[in-house]
């Protein structure tokens, strides 16, 4: 492999460690639930985005995981969260992004 | 993977984007005559090939591969994972290029797509995401990546954050953004501004925070106008240890022993069945490690179940150290 002299740049690159402390713009967080439960508790590294995924004009919160799959806990309209339901595809099946 | 919803295909649809550990971008089309998901296909290449880093899953041998084939003019400072990946108009010029995350040296790169998101050409070889002159990198390695118009001047930035140490008491993983610095033509980033500091871990009693493997998304939560952040990821902390009297501190003591001693013989057990490979290669050894091991499988069951009760009630006495993923809020409290 071609390694050209790129780490000689990088001494200016290494940005997170440097930069200035946490902003402190944010309360101390708390944890997000989906019904009773924890929103992705125990999923393998889960990753949650907001997202109208039932299409019912409110956010709902989609978490995927490294296994490759997609719960949705659909906003109630109260403003809590329901259980996680797995994502699936158009014919019914779980939308699996796992394929490795 | 984090999904990212996008209208990729350009067709009026939002459809799931995301880099998954395979090592390549995929992404879930919408189909708009039967309204639903599609099961998920690589994000190819002009020449049909994967789009990579260096590691890649290579599905035909079913192993672990690498390539240079994608490496920027001039090489990399170190091999590369893709892991996240999101689409993203980089160059401002209608259709959506990939900005690809690396989990391995925490690199982010970028793939430019020549064509349209209607005929999308991705270029074969990937770029470096560059902030003031360098390669963007990401301290900690990169978990995931996003677009937002964090400062609400009509143009989008690039949101990053770290793995962090996954295990160990190294500092973990936080959240930064970058701002977009030009409003039109090739995007230019300025330094990361750091949003959730890279964890010191250490939490007792309880879970504090999201420590490690830290996956956000921000979005105004709270409807206040101001952007809050939802952020996966795994907590690491120790459970406040109970006052022990002397028969407490004797009574866990002779739970340790007891547990060391259990699993000491399962250790032994499993070695027992991994000696069977001696000698043999391939399929071979294989069949010989499994044959071995279902034989010494109720015994290694008869120990995990010995062993389970012994733990639960040593955990109270002598809570261990724990790692488990959650999902939290971040409010933002600027409004």
């Amino acid at each position: 492999m071609n390694r050209r002299p790129l780490l000689t740049l990088l001494a200016g690159a290494t940005l997170l460690s440097a930069a200035a402390a946490q902003d402190a713009r944010f309360a101390s967080p708390v944890m997000l639930y989906a019904d009773d439960k924890v929103a992705g508790k125990g999923r393998l590294y889960p990753s949650p985005v907001s997202y109208d995924l039932v299409r019912d004009g409110r956010p709902d919160v989609v978490i995927g995981d490294l296994r490759g799959h997609l719960t949705v806990a659909a906003q109630r309209p109260d403003g809590t969260f329901a259980a996680e339901q797995k994502v699936k595809d158009v014919d019914g099946k779980i939308l699996d992004f796992g394929n490795w | 993977m984090s999904p990212q919803f996008v209208d990729f295909d350009g067709d009026g649809d939002d459809d799931i984007v995301c880099g998954i550990f395979d090592g390549s971008p995929h992404v879930s089309y919408w189909d708009n005559e039967r309204e639903g998901y599609l099961q998920p296909v690589g994000i190819l290449d002009k020449d049909g090939e994967r789009i990579v880093l260096n590691a890649w899953w290579n599905f035909a041998e079913s192993k672990w591969d690498r390539t240079d084939r994608c490496n920027p003019d001039g090489g990399v400072p170190e091999d590369g994972h893709l892991t996240s990946a999101i689409a993203f108009d980089y160059d401002r010029d209608g259709d959506y290029d990939l900005v690809l995350g690396d989990h391995t040296g925490g690199y982010v790169y970028l793939r430019r797509n020549e064509g349209t998101n209607r005929a999308p050409k991705f270029a074969t070889r990937n770029e470096f995401v560059m902030v003031q002159g360098a390669p963007m990198h990401v301290p900690g390695t990169v978990a995931t990546i996003r677009a937002v118009d964090w400062d609400r001047d009509g143009v989008l930035d690039l949101m990053l954050s770290s793995m962090g140490d996954p295990y160990g008491q190294d500092t973990g993983g936080g959240v930064a953004v970058c701002l977009n610095q030009s409003r039109s033509g090739e995007s230019t980033f300025g330094p990361m501004n750091v949003l959730v500091a890279p964890s010191a871990k250490g939490a007792v009693g309880a879970p504090q925070r999201p420590d490690v493997g830290l996956h956000p998304d921000p979005v105004d939560f709270d409807g206040d106008g101001d952007l809050d952040l939802i952020v996966g990821g795994y907590s690491m902390w120790t459970p406040a240890a109970p006052a022990l009297d002397d028969a407490g501190v004797a009574r866990a003591d002779a739970l340790a022993a007891k547990l060391e001693e259990l699993q000491a013989a399962y250790s032994a057990l499993s070695a027992q069945a991994a000696k069977a490979r001696d000698g043999l290669e391939g399929e071979a050894a294989m069949k010989a490690f499994s044959e071995a091991y279902d034989k010494l499988r109720p015994q290694l069951s008869a120990l995990t179940s010995e062993m389970a009760p012994v733990r639960a009630e040593l955990d109270k006495l002598r809570p261990r150290a724990q790692r488990v993923s959650f999902t939290w809020l971040y409010e933002n409290l600027a409004k």
